[in-house]
Protein backbone atom coordinates (compact mmCIF):
# COMPACT_ATOMS: atom_id res chain seq x y z
CA UNK A 1 0.00 0.00 0.00
CA UNK A 2 1.09 3.29 -0.63
CA UNK A 3 2.02 5.57 1.99
CA UNK A 4 -0.63 8.56 2.11
CA UNK A 5 2.05 11.26 1.88
CA UNK A 6 3.03 9.91 -1.39
CA UNK A 7 -0.43 8.77 -2.73
CA UNK A 8 -1.29 12.35 -2.24
CA UNK A 9 1.86 13.42 -4.02
CA UNK A 10 0.69 11.50 -7.15
CA UNK A 11 -2.57 12.36 -7.28
CA UNK A 12 -1.70 15.89 -7.02
CA UNK A 13 -2.48 18.01 -10.37
CA UNK A 14 1.04 19.34 -11.97
CA UNK A 15 3.19 16.08 -11.48
CA UNK A 16 5.30 15.32 -14.07
CA UNK A 17 8.71 13.08 -14.13
CA UNK A 18 9.81 10.00 -16.37
CA UNK A 19 10.28 5.94 -16.40
CA UNK A 20 12.25 3.56 -17.82
CA UNK A 21 12.21 0.30 -19.25
CA UNK A 22 14.77 -2.19 -20.34
CA UNK A 23 15.15 -4.94 -23.55
CA UNK A 24 16.30 -8.15 -23.56
CA UNK A 25 20.36 -6.76 -23.54
CA UNK A 26 20.06 -4.96 -20.61
CA UNK A 27 19.65 -1.59 -22.71
CA UNK A 28 17.60 0.89 -20.52
CA UNK A 29 14.97 3.36 -22.51
CA UNK A 30 13.85 6.14 -21.06
CA UNK A 31 10.47 7.72 -21.60
CA UNK A 32 8.04 11.34 -20.09
CA UNK A 33 5.57 11.43 -17.67
CA UNK A 34 2.89 13.93 -18.04
CA UNK A 35 0.67 12.99 -15.43
CA UNK A 36 0.19 10.07 -13.11
CA UNK A 37 -2.18 9.34 -10.26
CA UNK A 38 -2.93 5.93 -8.13
CA UNK A 39 -5.38 3.34 -7.94
CA UNK A 40 -7.82 3.61 -5.14
CA UNK A 41 -5.71 1.67 -2.67
CA UNK A 42 -2.52 3.15 -4.20
CA UNK A 43 -1.31 -0.84 -5.24
CA UNK A 44 -1.79 0.60 -8.78
CA UNK A 45 -0.18 3.53 -10.38
CA UNK A 46 -1.11 4.76 -14.20
CA UNK A 47 0.93 7.06 -15.79
CA UNK A 48 0.69 9.13 -18.78
CA UNK A 49 3.21 9.57 -21.95
CA UNK A 50 3.13 10.83 -25.49
CA UNK A 51 1.68 8.55 -28.08
CA UNK A 52 4.92 9.65 -30.72
CA UNK A 53 7.17 8.65 -27.83
CA UNK A 54 6.18 5.46 -26.68
CA UNK A 55 6.52 2.77 -29.52
CA UNK A 56 10.30 1.92 -28.25
CA UNK A 57 8.96 0.70 -24.72
CA UNK A 58 6.14 -1.83 -26.10
CA UNK A 59 8.60 -4.29 -26.97
CA UNK A 60 10.17 -4.12 -23.49
CA UNK A 61 6.80 -4.00 -21.76
CA UNK A 62 6.41 -7.63 -23.50
CA UNK A 63 9.55 -9.23 -23.18
CA UNK A 64 10.06 -8.42 -19.37
CA UNK A 65 7.75 -6.52 -17.83
CA UNK A 66 9.49 -4.05 -15.57
CA UNK A 67 9.34 -0.13 -15.36
CA UNK A 68 10.92 2.43 -12.90
CA UNK A 69 8.68 5.84 -12.54
CA UNK A 70 9.92 8.72 -10.91
CA UNK A 71 7.56 11.72 -10.41
CA UNK A 72 7.93 15.26 -8.76
CA UNK A 73 5.63 17.75 -8.18
CA UNK A 74 5.46 20.77 -9.74
CA UNK A 75 5.62 23.56 -6.22
CA UNK A 76 7.36 26.15 -5.85
CA UNK A 77 11.05 25.11 -3.17
CA UNK A 78 10.00 21.53 -3.76
CA UNK A 79 12.31 19.32 -4.40
CA UNK A 80 10.33 16.06 -2.88
CA UNK A 81 10.24 12.94 -5.64
CA UNK A 82 9.47 9.36 -5.18
CA UNK A 83 10.42 6.20 -7.95
CA UNK A 84 8.27 3.44 -8.04
CA UNK A 85 9.45 -0.09 -9.25
CA UNK A 86 7.31 -2.62 -10.63
CA UNK A 87 5.56 -4.58 -12.97
CA UNK A 88 3.76 -3.62 -16.20
CA UNK A 89 0.20 -4.70 -16.26
CA UNK A 90 -1.24 -3.14 -19.66
CA UNK A 91 -1.42 0.16 -21.37
CA UNK A 92 -4.19 1.79 -23.64
CA UNK A 93 -5.02 4.78 -25.78
CA UNK A 94 -6.10 7.77 -23.42
CA UNK A 95 -9.74 8.23 -23.45
CA UNK A 96 -11.54 11.29 -23.35
CA UNK A 97 -11.70 11.87 -19.36
CA UNK A 98 -8.24 10.89 -19.85
CA UNK A 99 -7.51 13.92 -21.69
CA UNK A 100 -8.88 16.21 -19.39
CA UNK A 101 -6.85 14.83 -16.55
CA UNK A 102 -3.95 15.60 -18.31
CA UNK A 103 -5.15 19.26 -19.28
CA UNK A 104 -5.40 20.10 -16.22
CA UNK A 105 -1.82 18.33 -15.10
CA UNK A 106 -0.59 20.05 -17.51
CA UNK A 107 -1.84 23.83 -16.50
CA UNK A 108 -0.28 23.37 -13.15
CA UNK A 109 2.47 22.83 -14.42
CA UNK A 110 2.36 25.37 -17.25
CA UNK A 111 1.67 27.98 -14.60
CA UNK A 112 4.36 26.88 -12.15
CA UNK A 113 6.69 27.04 -14.65
CA UNK A 114 5.56 30.30 -16.13
CA UNK A 115 5.51 31.83 -12.54
CA UNK A 116 8.79 30.66 -11.88
CA UNK A 117 10.23 31.56 -14.98
CA UNK A 118 8.38 34.32 -16.85
CA UNK A 119 5.53 34.80 -19.59
CA UNK A 120 8.17 33.53 -22.50
CA UNK A 121 7.83 29.99 -20.50
CA UNK A 122 4.54 29.48 -21.74
CA UNK A 123 5.30 29.43 -25.30
CA UNK A 124 8.00 26.93 -24.89
CA UNK A 125 5.44 24.60 -22.64
CA UNK A 126 2.92 24.90 -25.30
CA UNK A 127 4.93 23.27 -27.73
CA UNK A 128 5.16 20.02 -25.67
CA UNK A 129 3.04 17.65 -27.43
CA UNK A 130 1.78 16.02 -24.21
CA UNK A 131 -1.37 14.58 -26.33
CA UNK A 132 -2.38 11.55 -28.01
CA UNK A 133 -1.01 10.25 -24.40
CA UNK A 134 -1.18 6.55 -23.56
CA UNK A 135 -1.63 5.54 -20.24
CA UNK A 136 0.53 3.06 -18.85
CA UNK A 137 -0.63 1.17 -15.67
CA UNK A 138 1.82 -0.95 -13.10
CA UNK A 139 1.78 -2.87 -10.28
CA UNK A 140 3.41 -1.20 -7.49
CA UNK A 141 6.31 -3.02 -5.58
CA UNK A 142 8.61 -0.84 -4.74
CA UNK A 143 9.14 2.64 -3.54
CA UNK A 144 12.32 4.67 -3.07
CA UNK A 145 13.08 8.18 -1.41
CA UNK A 146 14.40 10.06 -4.79
CA UNK A 147 14.57 13.85 -3.30
CA UNK A 148 18.18 15.15 -3.85
CA UNK A 149 20.43 14.47 -1.07
CA UNK A 150 22.26 11.63 0.75
CA UNK A 151 19.12 9.92 1.56
CA UNK A 152 18.22 9.73 -2.37
CA UNK A 153 17.57 5.83 -2.90
CA UNK A 154 16.48 5.23 0.79
CA UNK A 155 13.62 2.31 0.12
CA UNK A 156 10.30 3.44 1.71
CA UNK A 157 8.08 0.28 0.75
CA UNK B 1 26.97 12.23 -32.70
CA UNK B 2 26.84 15.59 -30.61
CA UNK B 3 25.66 18.24 -32.32
CA UNK B 4 26.17 22.00 -31.97
CA UNK B 5 22.06 22.67 -31.30
CA UNK B 6 22.00 20.09 -28.36
CA UNK B 7 24.63 22.00 -26.63
CA UNK B 8 22.43 24.48 -24.65
CA UNK B 9 20.55 21.12 -23.44
CA UNK B 10 23.61 20.45 -21.70
CA UNK B 11 24.24 23.80 -19.64
CA UNK B 12 22.07 22.46 -16.52
CA UNK B 13 19.47 25.09 -17.35
CA UNK B 14 17.12 22.14 -17.46
CA UNK B 15 18.16 18.55 -15.61
CA UNK B 16 18.80 15.77 -17.97
CA UNK B 17 17.65 12.42 -17.19
CA UNK B 18 18.96 8.85 -17.16
CA UNK B 19 17.78 5.77 -16.92
CA UNK B 20 20.30 2.89 -16.38
CA UNK B 21 19.51 -0.83 -15.65
CA UNK B 22 20.91 -3.47 -12.61
CA UNK B 23 22.64 -6.85 -14.05
CA UNK B 24 19.77 -8.34 -12.80
CA UNK B 25 17.84 -6.54 -15.26
CA UNK B 26 15.89 -4.16 -12.89
CA UNK B 27 15.94 -0.35 -14.62
CA UNK B 28 16.31 2.57 -12.58
CA UNK B 29 15.77 6.18 -13.18
CA UNK B 30 17.14 9.22 -11.92
CA UNK B 31 17.34 13.47 -12.35
CA UNK B 32 20.58 14.48 -13.62
CA UNK B 33 22.00 17.87 -12.67
CA UNK B 34 24.81 17.98 -15.27
CA UNK B 35 25.65 16.38 -18.35
CA UNK B 36 28.67 17.78 -19.40
CA UNK B 37 29.70 17.93 -23.19
CA UNK B 38 33.32 16.25 -23.32
CA UNK B 39 33.87 15.85 -27.05
CA UNK B 40 31.52 15.33 -29.84
CA UNK B 41 31.06 11.33 -28.84
CA UNK B 42 31.55 11.92 -24.83
CA UNK B 43 29.54 13.06 -22.04
CA UNK B 44 30.45 12.91 -18.71
CA UNK B 45 27.76 12.84 -15.90
CA UNK B 46 27.91 14.02 -12.39
CA UNK B 47 28.78 11.16 -9.82
CA UNK B 48 27.83 13.26 -6.85
CA UNK B 49 26.39 10.13 -4.36
CA UNK B 50 26.53 6.58 -4.77
CA UNK B 51 23.05 5.48 -5.29
CA UNK B 52 21.50 2.93 -7.30
CA UNK B 53 22.17 4.97 -11.14
CA UNK B 54 26.13 4.58 -9.49
CA UNK B 55 26.12 0.94 -8.99
CA UNK B 56 23.66 0.07 -11.96
CA UNK B 57 26.45 1.58 -14.49
CA UNK B 58 29.51 0.22 -12.58
CA UNK B 59 28.01 -3.44 -13.61
CA UNK B 60 26.02 -2.99 -16.40
CA UNK B 61 27.51 0.06 -19.14
CA UNK B 62 24.47 0.50 -20.53
CA UNK B 63 22.49 3.91 -20.23
CA UNK B 64 19.95 6.27 -21.86
CA UNK B 65 20.33 9.90 -21.56
CA UNK B 66 17.29 12.37 -22.86
CA UNK B 67 18.42 15.57 -22.46
CA UNK B 68 16.12 18.85 -23.48
CA UNK B 69 16.95 21.83 -24.72
CA UNK B 70 15.38 25.01 -22.63
CA UNK B 71 15.39 27.38 -25.24
CA UNK B 72 13.48 25.41 -27.60
CA UNK B 73 12.04 22.57 -25.61
CA UNK B 74 13.92 19.76 -28.03
CA UNK B 75 14.58 17.08 -26.62
CA UNK B 76 17.10 13.96 -27.27
CA UNK B 77 17.64 10.40 -26.50
CA UNK B 78 21.56 9.56 -26.33
CA UNK B 79 22.12 6.14 -26.17
CA UNK B 80 25.19 6.13 -24.00
CA UNK B 81 28.13 3.02 -21.81
CA UNK B 82 30.09 3.80 -18.87
CA UNK B 83 34.20 4.14 -19.95
CA UNK B 84 35.59 5.33 -16.99
CA UNK B 85 35.55 8.36 -13.69
CA UNK B 86 37.36 11.22 -13.37
CA UNK B 87 38.34 12.83 -9.85
CA UNK B 88 40.77 15.62 -11.30
CA UNK B 89 41.55 17.40 -14.32
CA UNK B 90 39.69 20.06 -16.66
CA UNK B 91 36.77 17.94 -17.15
CA UNK B 92 36.20 17.40 -13.57
CA UNK B 93 37.12 21.12 -12.70
CA UNK B 94 34.51 22.40 -15.38
CA UNK B 95 31.95 20.16 -13.77
CA UNK B 96 32.30 20.85 -10.09
CA UNK B 97 32.16 24.80 -10.91
CA UNK B 98 29.21 24.43 -13.28
CA UNK B 99 27.09 21.96 -9.91
CA UNK B 100 28.36 24.71 -7.78
CA UNK B 101 26.36 27.50 -9.97
CA UNK B 102 23.75 24.77 -10.60
CA UNK B 103 22.96 24.30 -6.49
CA UNK B 104 23.13 27.71 -5.95
CA UNK B 105 20.42 28.39 -8.29
CA UNK B 106 18.35 25.34 -7.18
CA UNK B 107 18.96 25.59 -3.77
CA UNK B 108 20.98 22.52 -2.99
CA UNK B 109 24.07 24.54 -1.70
CA UNK B 110 26.10 22.09 0.82
CA UNK B 111 24.16 18.96 -1.05
CA UNK B 112 25.58 18.93 -3.95
CA UNK B 113 29.16 17.73 -3.77
CA UNK B 114 31.12 16.58 -7.23
CA UNK B 115 32.69 12.97 -5.87
CA UNK B 116 33.96 11.93 -9.68
CA UNK B 117 33.24 12.94 -13.47
CA UNK B 118 31.86 9.83 -14.66
CA UNK B 119 32.32 9.94 -18.50
CA UNK B 120 30.42 7.80 -21.10
CA UNK B 121 30.34 6.90 -24.84
CA UNK B 122 27.97 8.17 -26.98
CA UNK B 123 26.52 5.34 -29.29
CA UNK B 124 23.34 6.86 -30.90
CA UNK B 125 21.68 10.34 -30.57
CA UNK B 126 17.99 9.67 -31.56
CA UNK B 127 15.83 13.46 -31.61
CA UNK B 128 12.59 13.50 -30.26
CA UNK B 129 9.64 15.31 -32.50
Amino acid sequence: MVPKAIFDLFNTPGSAGIFATRNESLQPNIGRVWGARTNDDGTELTIFTPKLMISEHFGNFLHNGRIAVTVGLAQPGSHLGYQLKGKYLKHEDCKTEDHSFLDNNFNVFREFLTGSYGPEMARLIDQIPYKPAVAITLRVEEIFDQTPGPGAGKKIL
Amino acid sequence: MITQDMLPAMQGVIPSDLATCSQSGEPNVAVISQAFYVDENHVALSFQFFNKTIKNVRENTKAMLQIINPASFEMWNLEIEYHHSETEGPVFDQMDMQLEAIASMTGMTGIFKLQAADIYKVKSVKKLS
